[in-house]
C-alpha cells in the first residue's frame, strides 16, 4: 500500500497557487509561469502511472515542475553553459520517470528542505494550504490579489461582516502557522 | 446606535476587527484613532496589532504570488478536458 495517492481532480485547487509561486520566483514572467504550471499538471496526468506513492502528491508535482523549469532555461539559452540549471538530471531520464527521492519535501527535516523552506513565499503557501479551502481562497483574493471587498462578497455570496470574520480567522491561523514553521 | 459608534473606548474584539481592516486600508481615521487608544493600555490588542502588521509585511515584502483567477479558470477547463480524455 503506497503512502500517498494521486487525486488529479483536486490538483488545480490544491497546488496551482503553490506551483505558480514556486515558478514565478524562478522565471519572473507570469505568462511563462502559467504555461509551466499547466505543462506540469498535464505531464503529471500523463505519467500518473509512474507515481510510486513514496513522496507526497505535491512533492511529486514539484519534481515535474523543476524539470519543466530546467527545460525552459535550456530552450532559451542557446549556449548550454549559460543555462541557469540548478539541478542536474541523469542523461536519458525519460519524462514521467520522476525520481521522487530527489525532491525536497518541505515537511522533511533534511538539508535540501531546509534550504527550500527558506523561501518564505512557499512557506506562506504551505500555511495557506492548511486553511479551509474557502478561507484560503478569500484570503488570497483579498490580501495577495488585492480584490475589492465588494467583489469578493459577490463572488462568494457573503456579507462584508462575514468576509472580515473569515479574514480574521485566516490571518490568525496563518500568523500562528508561520510562527511555528518559519520563525522557530 | 449613533452613541455606540462614537464611543472612544472599544473592546478587544472591535480592536481586532479594526486592526484587520487597517491592514487593507479600509478603516476610517476615527477607527484607527480608537484602535490607537486601546493599543496604549491593552496588552492583548498590542500583541495582536504587532503580529498582524508583521504578517502583512511578510506577505507584501515577499511578493507572494497567486495565479490570476482567469488563468486558473482557463487551466481548470483545459485540465478537466485532459482528465476526461485520460479516463
Amino acid at each position: 500500500m503506497p503512502k500517498h495517492q494521486l487525486d488529479p481532480n483536486k490538483w488545480i485547487d490544491r497546488y496551482a497557487d503553490y506551483l505558480f509561486n514556486y515558478t514565478i520566483t524562478r522565471v519572473s514572467d507570469r505568462d511563462i509561469a502559467d504555461d509551466l504550471v499547466q505543462e506540469t499538471f498535464f505531464s503529471g496526468l500523463k505519467s500518473a502511472a509512474n507515481f510510486k506513492g513514496e513522496a507526497s502528491e505535491r512533492t511529486w508535482l514539484v519534481s515535474i515542475l523543476k524539470r519543466k523549469i530546467i527545460d525552459h532555461y535550456r530552450k532559451i539559452n542557446s549556449n548550454k553553459g549559460k543555462a541557469e540549471v540548478r539541478i542536474n538530471y541523469k542523461e536519458g531520464e525519460s519524462e514521467g520517470d520522476w525520481l521522487e527521492e530527489r525532491v525536497a519535501d518541505p515537511f522533511d527535516r533534511n538539508a535540501e528542505s531546509t534550504i527550500e523552506n527558506r523561501e518564505l513565499g512557499l512557506a506562506i503557501h504551505n500555511c495557506l494550504e492548511k486553511l479551509p479551502q474557502k478561507q484560503a481562497a478569500i484570503f488570497k483574493m483579498k490580501t495577495i490579489q488585492n480584490f475589492d471587498t465588494e467583489a469578493i462578497c459577490n463572488e462568494f455570496n457573503i456579507s462584508a461582516s462575514n468576509l472580515w470574520v473569515i479574514i480574521h480567522r485566516a490571518r490568525t491561523t496563518l500568523a500562528g502557522c508561520l510562527e511555528d514553521n518559519w520563525f522557530k | 446606535m449613533e452613541a455606540k459608534k462614537s464611543k472612544v473606548f472599544i473592546d478587544c474584539d472591535e480592536a481586532k476587527y479594526i486592526c484587520d481592516k487597517s491592514q487593507y486600508n479600509e478603516s476610517s481615521w476615527w477607527d484607527r484613532f480608537r484602535l490607537n487608544i486601546r493599543f496604549i493600555y491593552c496588552n492583548i490588542t498590542r500583541a495582536y496589532v504587532i503580529r498582524n502588521q508583521k504578517l502583512s509585511k511578510l506577505v507584501t515584502d515577499e511578493n507572494v504570488e497567486c495565479m490570476d483567477t482567469t488563468s486558473k479558470e482557463n487551466l481548470k477547463t483545459k485540465f478537466e478536458q485532459q482528465l476526461q480524455n485520460h479516463q
